[in-house]
């Protein structure tokens, strides 16, 4: 009973994951780039919603928890910007390993910084600082099995996401003109589609939808931390690599999966083993299938 | 004086962490699982040394050698993985190694006091048995090993892998086996580097041998260069030495850190030594073509002169 | 000598190479062709190991190379040159060159050694040989990637001979050839002929796969559709509608 319980609030908290992979896998669809500073710009952007919830009081207040939403939201998607501004555009020709490495950079120039405003700002706390919200004490009960309202919102925002986005992906104009140049950039331009400008869409939609992650992910928590980034960022390594890079659909099931895994793993055995779980499922996926579990034949590439 | 004796020592240990990373790039493989090595290489030297009573040099061989096997043992199955695939298994294998000493308990009790891996709490005490003459007497071996790697035809075997494995093993070259030994060098390298750190700062901490750290581990052979086996040099000297360089700005010295790797990055791609040879090529090259004009035209009055 | 039988290989449901079957003297050339997507390069690809083998057999002498890696196939005595071009960019003309000498070397001290050895020297004197007759002598320290395409051309074979094979593959060596280089070209393949070398060439310059070859295999969507000497293959209906078919696609 107690494990079906641990498999339920993984898969709630599992969507985050979800919404994580699903913004890295759609910049590596655009560009074949890792981009390192995503776990970063979703780290500032949890802390944007931090920031409006205890400036506004967003302990009992559900509005201050939507604007403190949309505030990460935002937040993202001028983060991510900033990044490609600062990371890709000035490497555009250059070798696989240049943006790999402009990124990290910023990620640590982010993640220093944050560090550095927790222990000046005074609202900031210097280890984990608080991300008040009315969902902190909610939960249900389901025969008997516990739920926790923040994980419950969580799930069924991210699902609310992740529909926009499948929507917006094969349903319109500039999702179509995101899959041509996922597709074959060369024939993409041929096609008059401009790439800079799906890159710029794409980087503002990941980066929000990293964004909405952040918050979601720290009101779960009750907390952010600079570090908050970095972890999230090995995590959706895992989800990566189970999906198939740059398979979108996949990532939001292999989402889910990961956090069934990692909190049935924690309660059973220990919260340290759960990474190691992950981790050589990760490599033996890799070794054994290593275009992932979900991949079609276009996503083989290298 | 003592402070520049450390960093001295630091800048050490760090050429020998960039020149592992740099001996799987040798064969146009993008690891970042040398750090998983230096984790291995820390605790079982410190474990050989502090518990066990093993001299130093002797540790660090046996450091060298589990972790050429492991990278063997590694090396092959990732044979198969390609591009940035590969770099995400060598993620797994660091993050596995990491969790792995982050949950070993195995103490022992020396002079009335327990010693060895504490778990999460890492491995305090350890026998400060290295310096710089140690370390730089590893470094200077291991700069002669890729000095003569680059003039063997083992060299010459895994650039070519580099330049294009699909021609590499048309011409002959045994791809698996070159592959796989540079890892295994890497490896070694990367335990060897780990060990001298454990015995040079008596305390080893698993979870600081991190996705964090291999990234940095990165940024030196990024902004060195990855063509040459001194660009990873010159790169962790130079980052090593750059936040003392930056004391002046006290806590901001890693954001000044990241903004230095992000403009060197940027601005020459190649990393610093690498670009430097290029435009040296470069320039030959010029020369070579305006001599080769200069001749022809001997016999006319007007020199032609390179627009530039 | 050198024989390949039945090769065929798929792609998914694609069949690139059905049932091949063709045979090799010491000394004799043969054409591989065919039009774009015929698979002729598919052909050279899986009997080097590139691709696995779906189904047939590659053999050398006795020596079973189906499916073997491609360093193997290499060893055995198969060279080949890449239709578009993949020498190592950055190395110099020369270890382009040496590059393909390594499995010549026979003592595992001359492979680890960073000081020439005396084998290592006899391999030396051989690359000479070949900078002069590929007259790429006074570019032998230049880098892959600097030079011109003729040159890059030229370097392409003679790093394919200096493994000192017994079969080479050529893909497309005339592609981009002026008039000169052709001429060239077919000297070079004439006096490679005489030192015993089997070669397979493919080519779409029908002028000179018709002048120097002893036999001419024509394959279209995979499959032989005809074989014979230069005269023979020329006269085939088949082969004149396969390449008009090409023609009226017109690209």
């Amino acid at each position: 009973m107690i494990v079906l319980e641990y498999a339920i609030s993984g898969l709630l908290f599992g969507a985050t994951y979800s919404l994580v992979a699903i913004g890295f896998t759609l910049i590596f669809g655009v560009l074949n780039r890792f981009n390192i500073a995503h776990g970063a710009t979703l780290m500032v952007s949890a802390f944007a919603g931090a920031t409006i919830s205890i400036l506004l009081g967003g302990a009992d207040s559900y509005l201050v928890l939507i604007l403190a939403f949309v505030g990460s939201v935002i937040a993202g998607a001028i983060v991510g910007l900033l990044v490609r501004l600062v990371a890709f555009v000035p490497l555009r020709n250059a070798a696989a390993l240049s943006p790999f490495v402009t990124s990290a950079a910023v990620a640590l120039i982010l993640e220093e910084l944050f560090l550095h405003l927790t222990q000046q700002v005074p609202i900031y706390s210097v280890e984990v600082t608080e991300f008040p919200s009315p969902l902190e004490n909610l939960a249900f009960f389901v025969g008997d099995l516990y739920i926790r309202g923040a994980y419950l919102v969580i799930f069924v925002v991210a699902l609310v996401i992740m529909a926009l986005l499948h929507w917006w992906l094969n349903h319109t104009k500039s999702g179509l003109a995101i899959r041509a140049v996922e597709e074959n950039p060369d024939v993409a331009w041929l096609l008059g589609i401009n790439g800079h400008r799906v890159e710029i869409m794409v980087f503002a939609a990941a980066s929000a939808i990293a964004g909405a992650a952040g918050c979601l992910i720290g009101v779960a928590y009750g907390s952010v931390s600079p570090f908050l980034g970095s972890n999230l960022l090995l995590v959706s390594f895992v989800v990566l690599v189970l999906a198939g890079i740059g398979s979108v659909r996949g990532a939001m099931i292999c989402g889910l999966f990961v956090g069934v895994i990692e909190t049935v793993t924690a309660g059973t055995i220990s919260s340290e083993t759960k990474e190691a779980v992950l981790f050589i499922i990760l490599f033996a996926v890799l070794v054994i299938r290593p275009q992932g579990i979900f991949a079609g034949a276009a996503s083989t590439r290298d | 004086m003592a402070y520049l004796t450390a960093l001295f020592e630091i800048s050490g240990l760090n050429i020998l962490l960039a020149l592992s990373v740099f001996a799987t790039l040798m064969v146009g493989q993008f690891s970042l699982a040398q750090v998983g090595f230096w984790s291995i290489g820390a605790f079982v030297s410190a474990m050989l040394t502090t518990m066990y009573g093993f001299p130093l040099f002797p540790a660090l061989m046996i450091s060298g050698v589990l972790c050429a096997i492991i990278g063997i043992a590694l090396g092959y199955p990732c044979l198969r993985i390609k591009g940035i695939y590969l770099t995400l298994a060598t993620v797994a294998f660091a993050e596995v190694v990491r969790v792995f000493f982050s949950n070993l308990h195995h103490q022992v009790e020396i002079d009335g006091r327990m010693v060895g891996p504490a778990g999460a709490l890492g491995f305090r005490g350890v026998e400060v048995i290295a310096a710089w003459p140690e370390i730089y007497a590893v470094v200077i071996v291991v700069i002669g090993m890729f000095f003569w790697i680059e003039r063997s035809r083992i060299g010459l075997s895994a650039n070519a892998i580099r330049e294009d494995e699909t021609a590499a093993a048309a011409m002959g070259i045994n791809v698996v086996l070159v592959k796989v030994s540079m890892f295994a060098f890497g490896a070694a390298v990367a335990g060897i580097g780990g060990g001298l750190y454990a015995t040079f700062s008596s305390f080893v901490l698993a979870s600081n041998f991190s996705f964090h750290l291999a990234l940095i581990s990165i940024f030196y052979v990024a902004v060195g260069g990855m063509y040459r086996f001194y660009g990873p040099i010159v790169g962790a000297v130079l980052l090593t030495s750059l936040p003392e360089v930056f004391r002046f700005a006290a806590d901001y010295r890693m954001i000044l850190y990241g903004v230095v790797v992000l403009v060197v990055v940027a601005v020459f791609p190649r990393g610093i030594v690498d670009e430097i040879l290029f435009r040296l090529a470069e320039r030959r090259e010029r020369m070579r073509v305006r001599n080769a004009e200069s001749q022809s035209s001997a016999g006319h009055t007007t020199v032609v002169r390179n627009e530039s | 000598m050198f024989s390949v039988s039945q090769l065929s290989k798929s792609f998914g449901g694609l069949k690139a190479l059905d049932q091949l079957d063709f045979a090799l003297s010491e000394g004799e050339v043969m054409g591989l062709i065919g039009p774009n997507g015929s698979g002729k390069t598919t052909a050279i690809n899986v009997i080097t190991g590139i691709f696995p083998v779906t189904h047939g057999k590659v053999r050398l002498d006795n020596l079973d190379l189906t499916n073997k890696r491609s360093d193997q196939v290499a060893k055995a005595g198969i060279a080949r040159t890449f239709q578009n071009l993949r020498l190592f960019g950055r190395h110099t003309v020369r270890d382009n060159i040496r590059s393909s000498q390594t499995l010549l070397c026979k003592s595992l001290f001359s492979r680890l050694s960073a000081i020439p050895t005396s084998e290592e020297r006899q391999l030396s004197e051989e690359v000479d040989a070949l900078l002069d007759q590929f007259q790429l002598s006074e570019q032998s320290r230049r880098t892959a990637d600097s030079l011109s395409y003729g040159e890059r051309k030229r370097l392409e074979m003679a790093r394919a001979l200096a493994m000192r094979p017994r079969v080479l593959l050529l893909d497309e060596p005339a592609a981009g050839m002026n008039p000169t280089e052709l001429e060239w070209l077919a000297t070079t393949i004439s006096h490679l002929r005489s030192t015993g070398l089997a070669i397979v060439l493919v080519e779409h310059h029908m002028k000179l796969v018709m002048s120097i070859c002893d036999q001419i295999t024509v394959l279209n969507f995979g499959r032989k559709i005809a074989e014979g000497t230069p005269s023979e293959v020329s006269q085939n209906s088949d082969v004149i509608t396969a390449y008009l078919g090409e023609a009226d696609d017109g690209d």
